[in-house]
């Protein structure tokens, strides 16, 4: 931590080592003793120390016995110099002092410092400007300054001026009530003539205090902000769920056919499945089966023999339209009954439907595939389009504009699963479509005797605007109609699960990621 | 397939021609191209027109719903009033259309679509509402039209 401010001043208190009853401290008031106050001129020059308050009883640290710092430092030390002899050796955390006179002596110091809170050192230079910055060569000790990582309590350095004249107050207050001063301040906060008055050092660090707070209340935002995150996923993914458990439902209900409405890829069926559906010789119903034809139905079971004459009713084959030769014809059955040639239906369940071209009957039950949120979002599209359409007799009514004001809404109201507004580059967006449809309603006015729009303002009385403007839902029916007409022009019909899958392949995985965190955000 | 089933049906509808319509393939070596000539039903604001339609089979037929469009401009609520002329009917839906559906059904629907047009199943709204709420100016329009694009 780097210290901002320093406050030096006496203390009196107990001895902790005794067995006072009430252990007692009480800070002296400047006027009568000593205070050193300073918030300008203190360099940090080690920020060890990890936090809490920096602040402990001052000594100045006794060198061994024949290092040549004691000399050298003799005339900045004064011998009554409190020393960590002089103070309690329990309760109270110190901190060191000493002058900073040569790179050697400093070492000394450091090194004879024990279990200090942090060292305060001062150049003996009468200087009274803060003391040089870190990097300056008067601190440099030639280590490359690995002294800062060696000893990990925290260093500072304070002018001259101050340093010496704590250094003076530090031999002041060093003995017991026999010096009168100590006497003095001891009966006056009537404290006990054997306990204690030192001088106590505080440290005033920026961050300590400020940036827990700051990071605590960073941490709260955050926390508020992913809670946040974290409850909108979660219930857009309900919310999601729940549309696909009712739309599964209704599938189920046979309420809806998503094959048919291309939304879902109409599963094929596999050859070995096909080949499992079981073909006879076709025998009209009102031809007895006579013995040698029994024995051609040697594969029929007794159940579905019962059932011979009912579809064996149907003549022809509805998708090449050829009668069917009794007797000589080989037919496919499906479950539904309807009887097909092979070379006919094999193809159709194996490339295009699993369904019967008649009457749309599944020929394999139905697998419950996976119901999506894009194939939610399409269903309701569709559901929302028919009922704009069969509203368009509202339109007619002159009520139109609420139709178009309820689809505002609905769309305001989809923000979380709009509409796809792009569906590949293959094919035209819908809103060129739209204007495609405008575009070619305006060449071709529909008044026949003006050839063109201007023509026709000009000249009659018509009510050409309501029809170059038509209702919303019309224009909305219509342009379902175009789509329509052009994804047929498209050739092999794309289904909505095949678009899904390529736009979901082309999003970058940052994309993806929010999809799947916010199903329907698009 | 598809080929065959096209063939049996034209030489069918050739045989026992639809009444009032006239079908022939502008290019003999494509048979999925029909062209067909209606007249105006009698007793609909189209009588005493010929409508010229086309009709287009996809390769997939009889899977897929073939394309009807209407050449010759007409004043109706089902057909486009652009130049493809596009004709809305349901069972050419490719959500409705069955395999089993014959052209003779098609063009007989657009038959009946031309004397009782379907206002609430509309490509046009302007002539649907026109065709509700004013009848007679329908009517007009429509005589008009036939007259002018669809003259004999």
């Amino acid at each position: 931590m780097s210290a901002q401010s320093y406050d030096t001043f006496v203390l009196a208190f107990s001895d902790p080592t005794s067995n006072s009853p009430n252990p007692q401290r009480a800070r002296i008031n400047a006027n009568s003793s000593f205070e050193l106050f300073d918030d300008s001129h203190i360099r940090t020059l080690s920020s060890n120390n990890g936090g809490g308050d920096i602040e402990g009883l001052l000594y100045v640290p006794t060198l061994q016995q024949f290092d040549p710092c004691v000399n050298a430092s003799a005339q900045y030390v004064p011998n009554n110099v409190t020393r960590l002899s002089n103070l309690p050796q329990a309760e109270y955390v110190y901190i060191a002092f000493a002058p900073w006179i040569s790179a050697a002596c400093t070492k000394s110091y450091l090194a004879a410092a024990q279990g200090i809170t942090a060292f305060m050192f001062y150049v003996p230079d009468n200087g009274t400007t803060i003391p040089p910055p870190v990097n300056d060569e008067t601190w440099d000790l030639h280590d490359g300054g690995q002294w800062k990582a060696h000893y990990r309590f925290p260093v500072y350095a304070i002018p001259g001026t101050e340093g010496a004249a704590t250094m003076q107050q530090l031999a002041q207050y060093s003995g017991n009530s026999s010096n009168d001063e100590i006497s003095a301040i001891l009966s006056e906060v009537q404290f006990d003539q054997s306990d204690y008055v030192r001088l106590y050092t505080s440290f005033g660090t920026t961050g300590s205090n400020n940036l827990p707070t700051l990071w605590a209340f960073l941490l709260i935002v955050l926390g508020i902000v992913l809670l946040l995150i974290g409850a909108t996923s979660v219930s857009m993914h309900y919310f999601q769920r729940r549309h696909r458990r009712a739309l599964q439902r209704r599938v189920e209900n046979g309420e809806v056919d998503l094959e048919t409405l291309g939304i879902k890829r109409s599963h094929r069926i596999p050859p070995e499945e096909i080949e499992k559906l079981p073909t006879y010789i076709y025998i009209p119903t009102n031809d007895t089966p006579n013995e040698v034809n029994r024995a051609q139905f040697s594969e029929l079971s007794s159940e579905t023999a019962a059932e011979n004459h009912t579809f064996f009713s149907q003549s022809s084959c509805t998708i090449c339209l050829e009668d069917f030769i009794p007797k000589a014809t080989e037919v496919r059955s499906l479950p539904c009954h309807h009887i097909y040639h092979p070379q006919c239906i094999d193809p159709h369940l194996a490339s295009r439907s699993s369904r019967c071209p008649v009457c749309m009957a599944q020929v394999l039950p139905t697998k419950n595939e996976p119901i999506t949120n894009a194939m939610v979002r399409a269903e309701r599209r569709l559901r929302e389009r028919q009922r704009m359409h069969g509203g368009s007799a509202d339109g007619i009514d002159g009520t139109w504009w609420i139709t178009n004001f309820r689809r505002q809404l609905e769309r305001g109201r989809r923000v979380f699963s709009a509409p796809d507004t792009t569906s590949g580059t293959t094919q035209p967006t819908r809103s060129q479509i739209e204007m495609n449809a405008v575009g070619g309603r305006t060449v071709s006015s529909p008044m026949p005797a003006a050839s063109n729009r201007t023509a026709a303002e000009m000249s009659g009385p018509q009510t050409e605007a309501d029809e170059v403007r038509p209702p919303a839902a019309d224009v909305n029916a219509r342009r379902e109609r175009m789509r329509r007409r052009l994804s047929r022009m498209r050739g092999p019909e794309r289904t909505l699960e095949d678009e899904e899958a390529e736009r979901w392949a082309r999003m970058p995985r940052w994309r993806r990621a929010v999809g799947t965190m916010f199903p329907g955000f698009r | 397939m598809a080929q065959k089933r096209i063939v049996k049906e034209y030489s069918e509808l050739q045989k026992k021609p639809l009444d009032g319509m006239r079908i022939s393939l502008p290019s003999e070596a494509d048979m999925h191209q029909w062209q067909i000539l209606i007249d105006g039903p009698k007793g609909s604001p189209y009588e005493g027109g010929v409508f010229t339609l086309h009709l287009s089979l996809p390769t997939e037929y009889p899977f897929k719903p073939p394309t009807l469009s209407f050449k010759t401009k007409i004043y109706h609520p089902n057909v486009t009033n652009d130049d493809k002329g596009s004709m809305c009917l349901g069972m050419l839906r490719a959500d409705e259309w069955k395999p089993s559906s014959k052209i003779e059904a098609v063009l007989s629907f657009a038959k009946a679509l031309l004397l009782e047009p379907q206002p609430d199943d509309a490509v046009e709204g302007g002539i649907a509402r026109e065709y509700k709420e004013n009848k007679k100016e329908f009517i007009k329009n429509a005589k008009a039209w036939t007259k002018q694009y669809a003259k004999k």
